[in-house]
């Protein structure tokens, strides 16, 4: 056991960012719906992270840890989404802001269609979206880093599937 | 959905920081905890304090009478008695909870004050998460400015005064019980959260957080958190779209 949290007290800090850095700059995309708050919060989250390596806290296990910056990512994006700025702004900015792909026009449209309607939703919905299909959590595991019940996010994950459906009717999802 | 999974990791895979962003984070932490490194013994680390202010409170050094007279930051006039206002989310702000039942002020305390004074004001929920979730990292700043505190032999509840907003979208409570916020001492304290809409009407919920609580008991010490049960029931219909009325009789303690 000391091995395992010398483990995780002794990573580095550039070695967590490059094991997380994508994680936590994905989900705080998917729920501001903008790339340059995204990288805000990413930034900030290393932030708290480093703050509290420097205070000697020790992560029990690797999922702890990742748990630990899902639910402080999910925070920093909700105080990023709670500014004067943020309020007014829309999600007009999705298309300009979202990197481009080098994939065929049909690939990379259904891609942008896809994040599209995502961005539609509520924001609510769209962090369950993201940690239920992309991180592959469980909804207790979405729960507990989201801060709802599971039925929440039951319910929630149901909703969500609903609206995508309405909102993606158009596009033919092959294989 | 089955192919919504694939197509939305494929879609979200393209979304990446730029290496420029995260040498610069690299960078911009290590100056950070550059500069810190030089500060880091200015703020209170929240076990610390609480075990200071119990060796305060049982040498009897501290009252809560002390601290209504001698404080000068006493921020309401008598005639505001009986007013609320919220804090409005601003950083750096707190507007001020008063009612005609507790005495609000709007202090910079030390640590013994907070087991013995009576402190409210609004908090926007954001902090609050960063009080809960980080409990254990906190620098004591947080809590004298927001906490409305109270001790009965040894819980301490403490009770924030915060709104909800449409983006703060955070329902910590279970249908049966409260709900534990993560925290690396949540053995320790109990957490638990009442929300509700935010509108014009609204009225804070509260957040109250107590020491050595028996989990078995499924409330904080028989006194407090029964109103809060049936609030959360209450906010669990809402949340699945049952109740349609905003919880304006939540009432705390």
């Amino acid at each position: 056991m000391t091995e395992e949290l010398s483990l995780y007290a002794g990573d580095s800090l550039e070695t967590v960012v490059d094991l997380y850095g994508k994680m936590i700059y994905r989900l705080a995309y998917a729920k501001t719906s903008n790339i340059h708050d995204a990288e805000d919060i990413m930034q900030e989250v290393f932030l708290r992270y480093a703050k509290i390596g420097k205070e000697g806290k020790i992560f029990e296990s690797e999922e702890h840890r990742k748990a630990w910056l899902l639910r402080v990512t999910v925070n920093c994006s909700k105080t990023a989404l709670r500014s004067s700025w943020n309020k007014r702004r829309s999600h007009e900015e999705l298309d300009e802001n979202t990197p481009s792909s080098d994939l065929s026009m049909d690939r990379a449209d259904t891609k942008l269609s896809i994040r599209k309607a995502v961005a539609a939703l509520s924001e609510k919905y769209r962090i369950i979206i993201h940690l239920y299909y992309f991180e592959e959590l469980s909804a207790k595991e979405v729960s507990d880093i989201v801060g709802v019940s599971e039925n929440a996010v039951k319910t929630r994950l149901n909703r969500a599937r609903n609206k995508l459906r309405e909102i993606l009717k158009e596009v033919d999802f092959n294989g | 959905m089955a192919d919504f999974k694939n197509e939305y990791k494929a879609a979200m895979n393209d979304i990446t920081p730029d290496k420029a962003l995260v040498r610069n984070i690299k960078e911009n932490i290590k100056k950070v905890l550059e500069t810190q490194s030089s500060k880091s013994n200015l703020f209170f680390n929240f076990k610390t304090v609480f075990t200071a202010a119990a060796l305060l409170i049982t040498a009897g050094t501290v009252s809560a009478a002390a601290i209504f007279i001698t404080s000068p930051f006493r921020s309401e006039s008598p005639s505001d008695s009986g007013s609320r206002s919220y804090f409005d989310g601003s950083e750096g702000k707190s507007d001020i909870y008063t009612s005609d039942n507790d005495t609000s002020y709007n202090l910079i305390v030390d640590p013994d004050d907070f087991f013995e004074g009576y402190f409210s004001a609004c908090v926007p929920i954001s902090q609050l998460y960063e009080i809960a979730e980080n409990i254990d990292m906190l620098t004591f700043e947080y809590f004298k400015q927001y906490a409305y505190v109270i001790q009965e032999n040894s819980i301490f509840t403490i009770t924030f005064y915060c709104h909800y907003d449409e983006t703060s979208d955070v329902f910590r409570i279970s249908s049966d019980d409260s709900t534990y916020l993560y925290s690396p001492i949540s053995e320790d304290y109990m957490v638990r959260a009442c929300f509700y809409v935010d509108d014009d009407d609204s009225k804070p919920f509260s957040v109250q957080i107590s020491k050595n609580r028996d989990k078995d008991k499924g409330a904080f010490d028989g006194k407090n958190g029964i109103d809060l049960v049936t609030s959360a029931d209450k906010l669990q219909d809402y949340l699945d779209g049952n109740y349609e009325e905003p919880f304006n009789n939540m009432t705390v303690q």
